[in-house]
């Protein structure tokens, strides 16, 4: 194979990887994303919404989690956490902002995953976190899993506590959605 | 402050409502009948009032109460509270000698009161041709409620209530630690 | 108000409240549905039933109680005596009255029987200072065999402090204990005293074969002993070291003395673990051995007045696949184990009884506050003869060889705070052996509940 010949597959493939990486990001399907919380002695508290937009902005990608729906399951628990505590009148979403150059896209079809940094704001505060992923790609639609754990105190929220029950400060948040390129 | 007092009288009401009785009433009356039961000069054999006693602790009957040794011995044969082809069954195989015969000789001689004070299956009357059942005496035959304080007595003592009135003790003595606790903080 | 003052009052009020009465006590596994794998968040008893801590109280009127205004903070309504009385954080209070009205259509008989059973007028109480607690409950039964002349019935024999039978009824005392909390987060207790007996799905219904059998209920099955809770996100569990139930004894010829005495004190263990791998679903298993040198002939009088080993092993499952549902079910081994020794016919017979008891059960919240409950039971019991006639029945192996099934349907209304009332449809097929709460037949009962 001679030098133009290779030079050519290089460019094809390098382009193909930068269309892939380069290319906007739509989400589709529906979404999930869940908080795990706990309290004293084993009490467990699981909240979740599916609501969720991606906002690509070509270097950075914005995820971002309206929180009008979040539920526990429990209607008066619902109305303290969104009303008292994360007081969603005014931050009405939880936005988690990537830069696109830390995310290993998978090439083609396949799976990637990894630890990447991002900068997540709730309730008008933000912090810079570390989430892990996993992304698979098929025929065009990406699958994303990610994880994240939040302390509750880093946002200037409010510990929940009702009738001595206290809620611990440390989450984990879990999003999966899927998106079109 | 209407709907409070509606909502207890509610609750204390069900506490004094007295249903119609009969509990297994009419078990004394099915043993009389099923097994032929007359006493001389046509007397009642139901000595007690309603004849309970012969397997219950009180003439009242009760659930759990049937620990007299009659009682014990029926129940073994398949008797259960509310159950009239029960007892007709346990009866007849007490007539047809399947079991050791304790005491159905003397129930046709209208020795009912017999049965009723027997404290273990040894002191049942016997039959003629059977004889008691060799039972150790030093095993106990029966289980008793009630908190007795010593072993070797077997009436009550005002130290069954020990336990939950040391517990009240020491609960008081508790809040009132936690009371003082409190005043400090304030102060 | 002089601060010693308000302890002599506080004092007495303790005092006074806790010259109670006895108590089955609540106990609401189908709690599942709401995300409340673990029953320590509401209740003092780490594994159910008993007092409810503030934050117990508070999703009664919550997640329990039918709402009449929509997601409304329940505000003090749910506390002792209707929030009245502001207690201290540190202690707890709760008086319980409960009656049931039984009505049985038997087997083979004719008219239909009717009874009250006041089940329960109770005080309970909790204080807990720093990780020490000390808990208790005491209350009064109306007599077993009833008031003189009526139907009124009591109960809760095993539990009773006075002298049973009597003709004016019994001091009961179903709990008490001293505990200490162990741990960062406080998910262990260690406690001493009565306690109910950790095994299988604790569930209000005592008369369920599950529990009644296994002597597992929260009527009056308590036995004194040491137990060690764990609560966790994905594990909980009890273990108890079973020391006897001292509310009963033995009695036998004059004489007889300590042994006689202390013959049907039960000593052994039980124990249940909780696998939690999601906030709606629990897998469980229990394991409970005893020995004592009388069997419980006054529960199970398919057994010898001799020494006995009891065992049982069972698993459970807890499952709410959609909130308003869930199911219950539990299958547990039963071993009764006596050597040889003369029955109550006087047959010796050295025994091994075998059973199975199953109970699979629905709760179906169509609306907050209103419960559908049904259920099935099965109980199946075997007589391993050891080499000598059985001696009960002829043909067959009598009392213990047997098969029973019961069906349960019921409504359940919590209607108003602290209070709520249930009917219950009971079908039984047979009297399985132990099972001294249900009779062959069908029978209803109406229940009426209230707490302050």
């Amino acid at each position: 194979m001679n030098r133009a010949t290779v030079l050519l597959a290089t460019l094809a493939l390098a382009s193909t990887v930068a269309i892939s990486a380069d290319a906007k990001i739509t989400r589709s399907g529906t979404p999930a994303v869940a908080f795990h919380a706990s309290g004293p002695a084993g009490m467990k508290i699981v909240g979740s919404t599916n609501d969720l937009d991606i906002d690509d902005q070509g270097a950075k990608i914005v995820i971002r989690v309206p929180l009008r729906n979040l539920a526990t399951g429990i209607a008066l628990r619902d109305d303290h956490m969104r009303n008292k505590y994360l007081q969603i009148g005014t931050y009405p979403n939880a936005e988690l902002t990537i830069d696109r150059s830390s995310i290993h896209f998978p090439n083609g079809d396949g799976t990637g995953s990894g630890d990447a940094p991002g900068s997540m704001a709730i309730h008008g505060h933000s912090k810079n976190v570390t989430f892990h992923y996993v992304l698979a790609r098929a025929s065009g639609t990406l699958h994303v899993q990610g994880t994240v754990a939040l302390d509750v105190r880093d946002y200037s929220i409010d510990i929940p506590s009702y009738l001595g029950v206290t809620v611990k400060p440390d989450i984990d948040v879990e999003v999966q959605f899927t998106a079109t390129e | 402050m209407m709907r409070r007092l509606v909502l207890v009288l509610s609750v204390v009401s069900t506490l004094v409502v007295a249903s119609p009785a009969h509990a297994t009433a009419e078990f004394p009356g099915l043993v009389i009948s099923t097994l032929n039961i007359a006493c001389d000069g046509g007397a009642s054999p139901l000595w007690d009032g309603q004849g309970c006693m012969i397997c219950h602790t009180s003439d009242q009957g009760g659930l759990g109460t049937a620990t007299h040794p009659f009682g014990v011995q029926m129940r073994s044969l398949g008797l259960s509270a509310f159950n009239d082809s029960a007892l007709k069954t346990a009866l007849g195989e007490l007539q047809t000698g399947n079991t050791a015969c304790n005491g159905i000789a003397q129930l046709e001689a209208c020795e009912w009161q017999t049965l009723a004070d027997a404290s273990s299956l040894s002191a049942l009357p016997t039959c003629g041709d059977g004889g008691a059942p060799d039972i150790d005496a030093s095993v106990p035959e029966a289980v008793i409620y009630g908190c007795a304080a010593a072993p070797t007595t077997t009436t009550h003592t005002s130290e069954s209530n020990a336990v939950p009135i040391s517990i009240a003790a020491v609960m008081s003595g508790m809040l009132g630690v936690a009371l003082v606790r409190r005043r400090r903080k304030r102060a | 108000m002089a601060w010693w003052v308000r302890v002599a009052v506080v004092t007495g009020c303790v005092l006074a409240c806790l010259l109670g009465a006895s108590r089955p006590a609540y106990a609401f596994p189908w709690m599942i549905r709401e995300g409340y794998t673990g029953c320590n968040t509401c209740h003092a008893d780490p594994s159910g039933a008993g007092i409810l801590t503030q934050y117990g109280r508070g999703m009664e009127e919550v997640v329990l109680r039918m709402p009449y205004k929509k997601d409304a903070d329940p505000g003090k309504v749910g506390n002792f005596l209707f929030g009245a009385v502001n207690l201290p954080d540190q202690l707890l209070l709760q008086t319980d009255l409960r009656n049931l009205v039984l009505a049985v259509i038997p087997q083979g008989g004719s008219a239909v029987q009717a009874s009250d059973y006041v089940m329960q007028v109770d005080q309970s109480a909790q204080l807990k200072i720093g990780r020490f607690r000390v808990n208790g409950s005491i209350g009064y039964s109306p007599p077993a065999g009833g008031y003189s002349g009526t139907s009124i019935y009591g109960g809760a024999l095993s539990a009773s402090l006075t002298s049973q039978p009597s003709s004016w009824g019994s001091i009961v005392a179903r709990q008490y204990w001293l505990g200490f909390d162990l741990g960062k987060d406080e998910e262990f207790l260690l406690r001493v005293g009565r306690m109910n007996v950790p095994f299988g799905i604790r569930t209000v219904e005592h008369p369920f074969l599950v529990r009644s059998v296994t002597r597992t209920d929260t009527n009056a099955s308590q036995e004194h002993g040491v137990t060690l809770a764990y609560s966790g996100e994905k594990l909980r569990g009890e273990v108890m070291a079973i020391l006897g139930n001292y509310a009963i004894h033995g009695s036998g010829a004059p004489g007889c003395g300590f042994s006689c005495w202390d013959a049907p004190h039960e000593r052994g263990g039980s124990a249940f673990a909780e696998y939690l791998p999601s906030n709606h679903v629990a897998i469980g298993a229990s394991a409970l051995i005893t020995y004592a040198d009388l069997a419980r002939t006054d529960l199970d009088p398919s057994l010898n007045a001799s020494p006995i080993w009891r065992h049982a092993y069972g698993i459970h499952a807890r499952v709410s696949p959609v909130k308003p549902v869930v199911v219950l079910a539990e299958v547990d081994a039963l071993l009764n184990s006596q050597p040889f020794a003369p029955n109550a016919s006087g047959v010796s017979t050295g025994e091994n009884h075998f059973g199975m008891v199953g109970l699979l059960q629905a709760d179906v919240q169509v609306y907050q506050g209103i419960h559908i409950l049904a259920a099935g039971e099965l109980f199946d019991g075997h007589i391993h003869e050891n080499g000598s006639e059985c001696g009960l029945t002829a043909g067959s192996c009598g009392l213990y060889d047997t098969t029973t099934a019961t069906a349960w349907i019921g409504a359940w209304w919590f209607f108003a705070p602290h209070l709520d009332a249930r009917i219950d449809a009971v079908y039984v097929s047979g009297d399985a052996p132990g099972a001294t709460s249900t009779r062959p037949g069908t029978s209803l009962t109406i229940q009426l509940h209230g707490y302050l």
